[in-house]
């Protein structure tokens, strides 16, 4: 079958991408690799979904239905239970192989719209040692064992990074009957949102401990304890501060990784500080006819931006394919990163939306983005928080000249 | 013998009072000591010729873990009687017991974990070794050599994956280069084919290895297999061919009468034995002492591997193999190799392993100790590798004897009693070679005993090869899911495994239903998220298939449920 | 006093101040904002999101919220509450399976479309 867009991933991002791409006039196959869309909504029964969009707080199935039943008035092909097992491109299009119940499928398609999302990091990825027991999960798997399979991971828990997952699971667990014993966190500030520190950890009594880490588990079957240890200033273990906790139960809350294996087989270039694939002002990716959006691009802190980010790619890639003209944003000062790190000047630029994070806590900021040295986009900020996502849109119209595009971060 | 020398020796170096004494096949050693790695030293010190060392030197002030023991007890072999009981489900017993299967014998394999190839035979390297480092008039070279030279046979039979790959063994200095014509000569002379040395043109071969390379040492023989698929293979083969595994069931005790074992004692009951087979890794002296036969002593070692991620940018090329350099191979004696950097069967990567003396048999569990000093020893050789690729540790405890060699032989006490014990590196290689020796052995004896034995003419030496989707082409994948639409619905999206593929492992025909068991079988949970989405999809799928809640589906051994109950159910 | 708003995803940082019976409120980037601190200080509220059991097949629990705030002190009584409601049929978005909790005017309703789906 050929389509104009084929969009690889029906969360979030993937849904509203093809939405936008259908309302566009474009033929669309949307690809998703789970038996229902909405991705990792499906299983984030918590509320504070869509406060931006809908100005509603809504729960996280609640959000991807609003977004499903637009889906199934488009005229969108949805392929689901589906698992795409190659993407190669011919002359002018390109061809994805992907296996379903009824057998393996062919699409040729012009454009692909990457929607994959992302996955945790796991024990292995932060070196925790020690025994193979039951027990040790990362907060997205247990989060899919209490809210969709309906069991728990244990009685006693320790969480272990204080991520947005790893503090709605902690007033989740609590609230199913489970003790949570504490929230542990290598950093020496928290990395998920103030207001869940609030409502998921202080609500609830449950204790966050800061500049801590579990460096050790124990178990023959199930875990029986961790071993906790103070961490200095780079996250390193400190002899002589562990101590052992009793527990039934670890949960990982220790970071996210875009999911960008498709987009290595394509041989999209990925940026180094988001892991996901650099792009333009459209999601577009350094490969023409590719596209990145959500968290397989960057992960986001809010759902709504998600979707924003898909409707992006999703507006461009119903128009005509142009050669683009690539100039890079560079950054300047305490900045983790800034999407989009590219902007294709033979593209419209005029309300480029643009998302930040700043690499440490900070107060009095000044954000400026310049074009030749001129200041085309300026805004303040009492106060910025790495978890805390930032989001700005900027005018480079209003620049005499486009060139040395910058984006810096400095005290105010 | 006279060890007042070496007795005298033991308390200049060590300050330990050494107590020895001596029977016709071992030297028993007794005393205390505060260091284990000396306890071992100590060891090794009174190995000779013709003799076991039984090492009871007391590590002071440790008192060792309880023996881990399965949960469960009942009576459901009580009363059964075999004509060979095969202790132990690793390499050896399962492939033992497959070989047993070639005769019309009643079998029973006992492992006390729910799985097979759960101890060192399913935590090591995968690496079907050439023998290069082997000293001669040893059994790990007469198997070792053995085995290499029908590897691939014996994985097509069995339906395992195999590759032979070539070993390259860097010298970092011309001397060592050197040197290496001597391995060369005995390599030649122990009938390792093909065994060369090369020069500089090594950096073209292999870019990513160190500069200091003056050379290497090439074995075209070595290859790799995937050492827990092939222990399932073999105790799967057995089964198939009319053996009886049963999991869960630790040997507790044994009744011998008149220098035989009469009588064994489980946790599921007790049974009878024409013959027994102790394969029980690094509790065989202590199978052994069950029979009142303990003439040798293990010293558990471990070994930590780190498991990379294919795309490991920086890893050496898809067909080499690094081996340790050539100054470790001299060093280390009869021990474990050194270890390299791996291409698994896989296509991930692997370095180690390291060799930790330790009192514990049982313990697995990993360290940052042993983590780091595997990556800093094998990036010596191959600098460009990364520290964040590794996506995953493991530790294997091996069990080799203070002669570091096999011991495959049937007691002169306890007739009926066959030990297959030190079984450590190169066993994994020599197992297909030795148990066909041990087999011979039971059947001689059994012989001898005026038992007639006879070929089982069912016996089917081919099991099938699980199914792979993602390695058909399109049309053959495609006329499979038609066949079977499971095959198209996909479970664990990093390794591509179906739903089909994990019922096929949960229909395996030794009845393992745990989330490890179809880890073990089909990869299932071994990628880059290591189990983060499809674990709790595997567990729905075993709970299916057990018509049983999720609660009810292990990790691994019983006991070791995924979740402690159902929501709304659960009290803190 | 310090809060922080939970009311949206901006987390304000409030400072909140109790005079002569009157709360005064600082920081808010909205009125909501205000309102939340006048609860928090006098009668905090809290919506609840949860599961309930069911016996439909592919479904062993399924998502529901309260469709308002219920006073925070009673969050584990309406815990209690889930704990004893069962769906025995697929039930739409938005389904009512408790009306008038705890005396309150707030229902209990699912916030997972039920869908037997084509596995």
């Amino acid at each position: 079958m050929k389509y104009d867009v084929a969009v690889i991933g029906g969360g979030p991002a993937g849904l509203a991408a093809a939405i936008k791409a259908s309302e566009g006039g474009a033929s669309v196959l949307l690809i998703e690799r789970e038996a229902r869309l909405g991705g990792i909504l499906k299983q984030c029964i918590h509320d504070g979904f869509g406060v931006v969009r809908f100005g509603e707080k809504l729960s996280g199935p609640e959000y991807a239905y609003r977004f499903i039943e637009r889906l199934k008035a488009a005229n969108v092909q949805v392929s689901l239970f589906s698992f795409v097992t190659s993407a190669v491109k011919l002359s002018d299009t390109y061809k994805i192989t992907y296996v379903c119940k009824d057998g393996v499928k062919y699409a040729e398609c012009s454009k692909i719209i990457l929607a994959t999302g992302c996955r945790e990091r796991t024990r292995n990825g932060i070196s925790i040692h020690g025994d193979r027991c039951a027990g040790v999960y990362t907060a997205g798997a247990a989060q899919n064992l209490v809210n969709i399979l309906g069991v728990m991971p244990g009685k006693r828990i320790v969480i272990l990074g204080s991520g947005d997952i790893g503090l709605i699971m902690a007033r989740r667990l609590t609230l199913e009957g489970a003790k949570v014993v504490g929230v542990y966190e290598a950093k020496s500030t928290p990395s998920g949102l103030t207001r869940n520190i609030h409502q998921c950890l202080h609500d609830f009594d449950i204790p966050l401990y800061l500049s801590k880490t579990v460096t050790r588990v124990f178990g023959q079957s199930r875990l029986e304890k961790v071993e906790i240890s103070d961490v200095d200033e780079r996250m390193r273990s400190i002899a002589g501060t562990e101590q052992l906790v009793d527990c039934d139960c670890l949960v990982l809350a220790v970071g996210l990784i875009p999911e960008n294996e498709l987009a290595r087989t394509l041989n999209v270039p990925l940026n180094k500080a988001t892991k996901g694939a650099t792009v333009d002002q459209n999601c577009q990716t350094l490969v023409d006819g590719i596209y990145a959006c959500g968290n397989a691009l960057h992960v986001n802190d809010l759902v709504d931006y998600v979707s924003e980010s898909g409707e992006i790619a999703g507006a461009h890639v119903t128009l005509q394919k142009t050669e683009r003209n690539l100039l890079p944003i560079t950054t300047e000062g305490k900045l983790l990163y800034v999407v989009p790190q590219m902007l294709d000047t033979n593209s419209d630029f005029g309300n480029v939306v643009m998302y930040f994070r700043a690499s440490e806590e900070l107060t009095n900021q000044r954000l400026t983005v310049t074009a030749c040295g001129e200041t085309i986009f300026s805004k303040t900020y009492a106060k910025l928080l790495p978890p805390e996502m930032e989001r700005i849109t900027v005018d480079f119209g209003k620049a005499r000249a486009l060139g040395e595009l910058t984006v810096r971060l400095e005290d105010k | 013998m006279n060890f007042d020398k070496i007795v005298k020796r033991v308390k200049k170096q060590f300050g330990v009072d050494v107590r020895v004494r001596e029977d016709e096949r071992s030297v028993f050693l007794s005393g205390e000591c505060d260091n284990w790695e000396h306890l071992v030293a100590i060891g090794k010190m009174f190995v000779t010729e013709g003799k076991h060392v039984v090492n009871d030197i007391r590590l002071e002030g440790y008192a060792e873990p309880p023996e881990r023991l399965p949960q469960i007890r009942d009576n459901a072999l009580d009363g059964t009687q075999w004509d060979v009981v095969v202790i132990g489900g690793g390499i050896s017993g399962c492939s033992v017991l497959r070989e047993l299967s070639r005769y019309r014998l009643k079998t029973l394999l006992v492992e006390k974990h729910s799985d097979v190839a759960r101890g060192a035979s399913g935590a090591n390297d995968g690496m079907v070794h050439a023998g290069i480092d082997l000293k001669h008039d040893c059994l790990k070279l007469k198997y070792g050599v053995a085995g290499n030279a029908i590897y691939g046979d014996v994985c097509k039979e069995l339906g395992v994956d195999f590759r032979r790959t070539g070993q390259y063994v860097i010298f970092d200095s011309r001397i060592i280069r050197f040197f290496a014509k001597g391995t060369v000569k005995r390599a030649t002379k122990h009938g390792i084919a093909g065994v060369k040395i090369i020069g500089k043109e090594i950096r073209q071969i292999e870019p990513r290895v160190k500069d200091f390379a003056v050379g290497a040492l090439y074995a075209p023989s070595s290859g790799y297999v995937s050492p827990y698929q092939l222990t399932i293979a073999y105790a799967e083969n057995a089964v198939q061919n009319g053996a009886t595994v049963s999991l869960d069931t630790a040997v507790s005790g044994m009744v011998v009468e008149n220098g035989k074992v009469v009588k064994i004692q489980t946790n599921r009951g007790t049974v009878s034995a024409r013959c027994v087979v102790n394969c029980a890794g690094v509790f065989a002296d202590r199978v052994a002492e069950m029979a009142g036969d303990r003439y040798f002593s293990i010293h558990p070692r471990r070994g930590t591997d780190l498991l990379l991620d294919p795309n490991a940018e920086g890893a050496p090329s898809e067909t080499i193999s690094m081996g340790p350099t050539l100054k470790s191979l001299h060093s280390n004696g009869g021990s474990t190799k050194g270890g390299g950097v791996i291409r698994t069967i896989d296509g991930n990567y692997l370095l180690g392993p390291d060799a930790v003396e330790t009192p514990d048999r049982e313990d697995t569990s990993t360290t940052k100790e042993s983590c780091d000093n595997v990556f800093a020893k094998q990036s010596t050789v191959c600098p460009s590798l990364k520290r964040s690729d590794v996506i995953a540790y493991f530790t294997g405890v091996r069990a080799p004897t203070y002669e570091e060699d096999f011991l495959i032989e049937r007691s002169s006490k306890v007739i009926n009693l066959i030990h297959v014990a030190g079984i450590q590196s190169p066993g994994l290689t020599a197992a297909p070679a030795f148990c066909k020796d041990v087999a011979a052995t039971v059947t001689d004896y059994l012989k001898s005993e005026g038992y007639d034995v006879q070929a089982n003419e069912h016996f089917n030496p081919t099991r099938q090869r699980p199914v792979r989707a993602k390695t058909l082409s399109d049309e053959q994948r495609d006329a499979l899911i038609k066949q079977d639409p499971d095959f198209g619905k996909i479970i664990c999206r990093c390794e591509e495994i179906s739903l089909g593929e994990i019922k096929q492992a949960l229909h395996n025909p030794l009845g393992v239903m745990t989330v490890d068991g179809v880890k073990r079988r089909v990869r299932a949970g071994m990628g880059r998220c290591q189990g983060g989405f499809c674990m709790p999809l595997v567990t729905k799928i075993i709970a299916d298939e057990l018509h049983a809640e999720p609660t009810a589906v292990n990790k691994d051994d019983v006991g070791s449920n995924i979740a402690v109950g159902k929501i709304k159910e659960v009290q803190s | 006093m310090e809060l922080v708003c939970i009311v949206c995803p901006n987390g304000c940082r409030l400072d909140v101040e109790q005079r002569d019976g009157r709360v005064f409120v600082v920081g808010n980037k909205c009125k909501r904002g205000a309102d939340f601190a006048t609860a928090e200080l006098t009668n905090p509220m809290r919506s609840v999101t949860s599961l309930v059991k069911t016996t439909v097949r592919g479904y062993p629990v399924i998502s529901v919220k309260t469709d308002g705030e219920i006073p925070k002190s009673k969050i584990f009584q309406l815990m209690k509450l889930c704990d004893e409601i069962t769906v025995s049929q697929p039930l739409p978005i938005g389904s009512v399976v408790a009306s008038g909790v705890l005396g309150t005017d707030v229902n209990l309703v699912t916030t997972t479309n039920m869908e037997i789906a084509n596995e």
